[in-house]
């Protein structure tokens, strides 16, 4: 309502209720009410009034104090304490000025006082000002019901909001042994989100994303994070990739003062080896067994939704760890949360919450810092932790490769049968220079052989044997890369600094990759091949790739796409290779033991 | 939050003081208007000295009050950034989109 200068708007035409057993002070009274405008009822008696109150609900009364049986102030009790949610004024008409009186007066609900005989200005004056409050007060609630709609429907909203965010979090998947996570909203739905997939070689990717807003609007920003976050982590995509994905998806479709600060971790267990994004949301902290730092993290880049696609830096910070330790992912609500003099918790109070603290007590302890940081003042914006336990996984904690038995063994022989292509269907690529720069083919590739059904089932393993075959020929094929420079403990870094470089003045080279459906033995078969541009080598004296090679500490090594496949082998100058892979066998990433030998050999092979 | 505008020659000086964040939304819009609509200004300075809180979706209003400007050819400048104020735009790295002093 808006202050006005003058007098304030009044209800014009009041119901009033006279309670007084004098004929005439009723008749006078009557008189000057009409006079005014208002529209006057009257009762002789206390009790008469109380009933004529139930009955006609007036907007104001009037009430004689000395009346016989009940007088002015028991009728006055009586009638506030009928209790309506209205406030309905009520003024003694009264000789009695004594302060005792007046004091009585008020004290039994009764809101002024006229004294008798009743002048006709000061009634008009006394009315006119009630008038001018009951306007108010009118407004007041109607401004009031209109609230309770619109919070009605907020509500509504809100929850299903709710159900949809829940429904996307998919908080199955958060139940990763690696991850640990907290959230709490500062309203009742967060703008915070945590989720974690498995890429299909088993490397873990994490993202912690705090997206403007609270409560409904949050919400809004929740499906363009989430849907290709899951979709390209199960294809195999990079975290950097994923991340411009989603950039493009909120600058789309989200307006321009909406974005989402992001934290991506790509967490590989197996190669120990850490990759982080980071935009808009505090750096993550790396900590060793005692809880100090091992490592700090940049936060380079802008949040998401804020550059155009052509601007986005895909830039990601690695890091190679050769001992136990945590990343403690946090949003700006951890680090900005203030206690009751305003001083921030601070990234300091993060480190401290957590130092000397063994590593599966360190969320509980974080959160007990920030309550009592918080020493009973509300949060304003949403809090979220996530922590990221890097160790060493062994084999059989996550359906590993190496936990995969050479099954495919049993159909060795078949090699030497002749492989019928029945031409089902075959995709063949070649990749230049150009687009191996930037383009994802791994996954692309992955993305294909998903739809088709035949070999949906042996994702895992394709996505390995791909990756493999693609990165030899590209590495070493076309880069001319040595893994040994992988060794050391700057060597991981060492080692992409001169992949990056080599790649960016790569000219007049391609690869080519070919999948075919072939039958061989009346068993399906996957033909993969890869052919690069490069001088190749001498494949039967190589000790990686020779067929009595060990898996090497770096990487997963020539072997396990040996075991996987029914044959491998090397062609032209060593600059093509040719897996066959048996796509009738059962798949060994799922949790079914895998059938005795004997068994496999008696089926139709 | 309070404001207040001033104009000098082709460089309109927007003080803002209190909280910044999603009830001044209004407010700052409205604010900016006559300094993107004027032919005669190049440049607005968003003073945020006395700012004492600035949250996302403050964050928010400067993207959009940057589009403004584009749209405009104007330029936008954010002056006196200090403390919890600087330390916000600092992690939302801010300074690749605006010039913060």
């Amino acid at each position: 309502m808006m202050l006005q200068a003058g007098p304030a708007p009044a209800l014009t035409s009041m119901k009033v209720l006279l309670v007084d057993d004098s004929q005439e002070t009723v008749l006078i009274a009557t008189k000057f009410l009409r006079k005014m405008g208002h529209q006057p009822s009257v009762a002789r008696s206390g009790a008469e009034g109380l009933r004529v109150f139930a009955a006609e609900r007036p907007d104001l009364v009037l009430m004689d104090v000395v009346m016989p049986e009940m007088d002015g102030y028991e009728a006055a009790a009586r009638i506030k304490a009928i209790g309506t949610d209205r406030w309905v004024p009520l003024v003694f008409l009264t000789a009695k000025t004594e302060d005792e009186a007046v004091a009585r007066g008020i004290e039994v609900g009764g809101d002024d006082y006229l004294i008798k005989p009743i002048s006709f200005v000061t009634l008009k004056a006394k009315l006119d000002a009630f008038a001018r409050m009951l306007h108010m007060q009118r407004q007041l609630e109607q401004k009031s019901a209109e609230l309770e709609v619109y919070y009605r429907a907020s509500e509504d909203e809100q929850h299903v909001a709710g159900h949809l965010m829940n429904q996307l979090v998919r908080a199955d998947s958060l139940r990763d042994p690696l991850l640990e996570h907290w959230i709490e909203p500062a309203h009742n739905l967060s703008g915070d989100l945590v989720a974690a997939a498995r890429t299909p070689a088993g490397v873990l990717h994490v993202l912690l994303a705090d997206g403007t807003g609270h409560g409904l609007a949050a919400s809004l920003n929740v499906l363009p994070v989430v849907d290709p976050f899951y979709a390209m982590t199960a294809r195999g995509h990079g975290v950097a990739a994923i991340a411009r994905e989603i950039n493009g998806k909120i600058k789309r479709w989200l307006p321009v003062e909406r974005f989402v600060a992001a934290t991506f971790i790509a967490l590989d267990p197996r190669e120990r080896m850490i990759e982080v994004w980071t935009g808009g949301n505090p750096p993550p902290l790396l900590l060793d067994r005692q809880g100090r730092s091992m490592h700090e993290f940049s936060n380079p880049h802008l949040p998401l939704g804020v550059l155009s696609q052509a601007s986005f830096d895909m830039h990601t910070e690695r890091l190679r760890y050769d001992q136990d330790c945590q990343l403690i992912l946090c949003s700006d609500g951890a680090v900005e949360a203030e206690n009751p003099d305003g001083t921030q918790f601070g990234r300091k109070g993060l480190a401290d919450a957590m130092r000397d603290v063994p590593p599966e007590k360190r969320l509980d302890c974080l959160k007990l810092a920030l309550n009592k940081h918080f020493a009973g003042r509300c949060a304003h914006d949403d809090i979220s932790v996530a922590i990221v336990n890097c160790g060493q996984e062994t084999a059989h904690q996550r359906r590993e490769p190496d936990a995969w038995t050479g099954a495919a063994d049993a159909v060795a022989d078949v090699a030497a049968a002749r492989l019928a292509a029945d031409g089902e269907w075959s995709v063949r690529t070649c990749i230049t220079a150009r687009e191996l720069r930037y383009l994802d083919t791994v996954p692309m590739l992955l993305g294909l052989l998903k739809q088709v059904r035949s070999a949906r089932a042996h994702s895992a393993e394709l996505s390995v044997i791909l990756a493999e075959l693609f990165n030899n020929a590209l590495d070493h094929g076309l880069l001319k890369l040595d893994s040994s420079l992988k060794r050391g403990p700057e060597g991981m870094e060492n080692f992409l600094e001169m992949r990056r470089r080599r790649l960016a003045q790569l000219r007049d080279a391609s690869i080519e990759i070919g999948l075919e459906s072939v039958t061989a033995g009346n068993r399906p078969m996957l033909r993969i091949w890869v052919k690069d541009t490069g001088a190749g080598f001498d494949y039967n004296e190589h000790p990686a790739v020779g067929p009595d090679a060990e898996a090497r500490p770096h990487g997963r090594g020539i072997t396990l796409v040996r075991r996987l496949c029914a044959t491998v082998d090397y062609h032209g100058c060593g600059n093509v290779v040719c897996a066959l892979y048996d796509l009738a066998q059962r798949p060994q990433a799922q949790d079914i033991p895998a059938p005795p030998r004997a068994a496999l050999a008696d089926c139709d092979a | 939050m309070h404001t207040n505008t001033q104009i000098i020659a082709d460089k309109a000086v927007i003080s803002l003081q209190g909280r910044f964040d999603f009830s001044a939304h209004r407010e700052f819009r409205s604010l900016c208007g006559p300094a993107l609509e004027s032919k005669e200004v190049r440049e607005l300075e968003i003073d945020l000295g006395r700012v004492e809180y600035l949250d996302s979706s403050a964050l928010g209003m400067l993207l959009l009050l940057r589009e403004r400007a584009d749209e405009a050819r104007k330029r936008v400048r954010l002056s006196n950034c200090r403390g919890a104020v600087r330390q916000v735009l600092d992690t939302a790295n801010f300074g690749k989109l605006f010039q913060i002093t």
